[in-house]
């Protein structure tokens, strides 16, 4: 085993999805550029080809192989399709990262617009869902799969960013990690969700004044907020063959904020 | 004995709480708030089901309104909502009960429509349901939300699939985050994961399902499921919020056999 490499990824094929922007995206971007560092082939999905294409450049500027593969996947049969296509190019999907994502703005819970709601549920909950059903289909032919569901601390503990439907969905992500990985473990699947905290991506830094992000970082336990790149290593592990065992797991990745003791709700600071 | 009437003056409205002594723990709660002094609006999806629960209540000397309608449908959500107040003055109090369960295909042959239709029914459901009682129990700055998710919400569902864990665990986040925002109205918003709920029709239709005897017989909907929501609903009881208090008589943390429970719920796992 001396110098065998860990998180080899060689071989493998990974759909990720809400992957755009390329350097200027977020952390979707970044899982996609590290899966392919690790060595495997990946179909970038975002909303517009531009976008998805703007990292599939960025992978194959760097020696790898990546494809664009614009789709909205909230919408069943552009999510199947999305996977027929991705399968027709690349023979097959092994790991897949539901990373798209909608963030509900924060409204007084009387007053949720019912879209801002019916959005959360189809981007958050009922999208993973679409490319999981296939994306299983596939795996189970070699028995070999890894699902990764990015959902967010949100999913165990509140948000002030996001409001209602933001947590709401994120944690119904992680049940239907957990009933998934029930269902498939006996097949070589495993399924998990990680729950990053607040993470600066170039996406994030381009949208914030700098001194909101720096009034957020002495709350947090590691005074500084997290790196795509940190986000992106653990999805490479667990995304490779020897996080076999590991499934229907829910992983924060977020400096220890999700274990600080709570606080007073302060809507002065949340609600648009 | 005479029973304490905490929630004297006070007005619920309990979803999926149809059946009457057929029913399960909808009908069970609304039964043991209308016990405890409450005006019940009971909801189911017909009219015949809804009032079955009404005729329970009335029969007892309580007061009781049918409201009909389904939670999925937003604008069924509000009306029912609002006849609640054209009826009764006010609501006080929401149980969010309302779902559906039972098995279905493993994910990789699950169709659209039984996920889409199950999803909105445990999980859009009560966000409708809460957001429409909301326009009412901010204004007044007093609310008692009880939404009734399951242990699958914190494991996997025994019986239900994919959509039932998914949606009970969803109902969670429902609950911690309107918990966190609400507060400061005098509303609480918690959650109760029962486990092994005494249902009649399920057990005539599966006895094997719930096995139980003495110290681990079936929870009872209207004596012990119904009692814990009053509990929570009692005017004083504003320090638990946000809570996810499972009901099983500590017994869902051990660790299960799954081949076993496999066995015995059918549960299709796609082999």
């Amino acid at each position: 085993m001396l110098g065998r490499q860990l998180c080899d990824l060689s071989g493998l094929v990974a759909l990720v999805t809400g992957a755009g922007g390329g350097a200027q995206g977020g952390l979707g971007a970044q899982i996609a550029l590290q899966l392919a560092e690790a060595g495997a082939q990946v179909a970038v999905n975002d909303l517009t080809a531009e976008s998805a294409e703007a990292t599939a450049a960025a992978i194959r500027q760097q020696g790898g192989v990546a494809e664009a593969f614009p789709a909205d996947v909230a919408d069943p049969q552009q999510a199947d399709q999305l996977v027929a296509r991705v399968i027709e190019r690349f023979g097959k999907v092994d790991i897949l990262v539901n990373k798209a994502e909608y963030h509900s703005a924060a409204h007084r819970p009387d007053q949720i617009p019912l879209e801002e709601w019916q959005r959360s549920v189809a981007v958050n909950v009922h999208a993973p869902f679409y490319l999981s059903r296939a994306v299983v289909r596939d795996m189970r032919t070699r028995e070999f799969g890894r699902i990764i569901n990015v959902s967010s601390i949100a999913a165990i503990r509140t948000s002030v960013l996001y409001g209602v439907p933001y947590v709401t969905t994120k944690e119904a992500l992680y049940g239907f990690t957990r009933h998934l990985a029930t269902e498939v473990a006996q097949h070589g699947i495993t399924v998990n969700a990680i729950l990053p905290g607040f993470v600066v991506t170039p996406k994030l830094a381009a949208a914030w004044p700098e001194e909101r992000i720096a009034k957020l970082a002495p709350t947090i336990p590691a005074l500084r907020a997290g790196t795509p790149e940190e986000i992106a290593s653990l999805v490479v592990y667990l995304a490779s063959p020897e996080a076999g065992y590991l499934t229907g797991a829910a992983i924060p990745i977020d400096g220890a904020v999700s274990i600080v003791p709570g606080g007073r709700f302060d809507p002065e600071n949340c609600f648009v | 004995m005479a029973e304490e009437r905490w929630l004297e003056g006070m007005v619920a409205l309990v979803t999926g709480a149809g059946r009457g002594e057929d029913g399960g723990g909808g009908a069970g709660i609304a039964r043991h708030l209308a016990r405890r002094g409450a005006k019940i609006a009971v909801n189911d999806i017909s009219e015949e089901f809804a009032m079955a629960t009404v005729e329970q209540i009335r029969q007892r000397g309580g007061e009781a309104i049918a409201v009909v309608g389904d939670v999925s449908n937003p604008e069924d959500a509000e009306r029912m909502v609002d006849e609640v107040v054209r009826a009764f003055g006010r609501i006080d109090i929401l149980v969010n009960n309302a779902a559906i369960s039972g098995l279905i295909p493993a994910v990789e042959r699950l169709p659209d429509e039984i996920w889409h239709h199950q999803l909105a029914v445990d999980l859009d459901g009560p966000f409708y349901m809460c957001r429409a009682a909301l326009r009412y129990m901010i204004p007044q700055r007093f609310g008692r939300i009880v939404n009734i998710s399951s242990f699958a919400a914190v494991r996997t569902g025994f019986v239900g699939g994919v959509t039932y864990t998914t949606a009970k665990t969803g109902l969670l986040g429902l609950t911690r985050q309107l918990a966190y925002e609400v507060g400061q109205y005098g509303i609480t918003v918690n959650a109760l994961m029962p486990t092994g709920l005494l249902n009649p029709r399920v057990l005539r239709l599966r006895p094997d399902w719930v096995q139980g005897e003495g110290p681990h017989r079936a929870i009872h909907p209207e004596e012990e499921l119904g009692w814990i929501v009053a509990y929570l609903c009692h005017p004083a009881m504003t320090a638990i919020s946000g809570a996810a208090i499972p009901v099983d008589r500590g017994m869902s943390n051990g660790i299960g056999d799954f081949a076993e429970l496999k066995r015995r719920s059918g549960k299709d796992t796609g082999d």
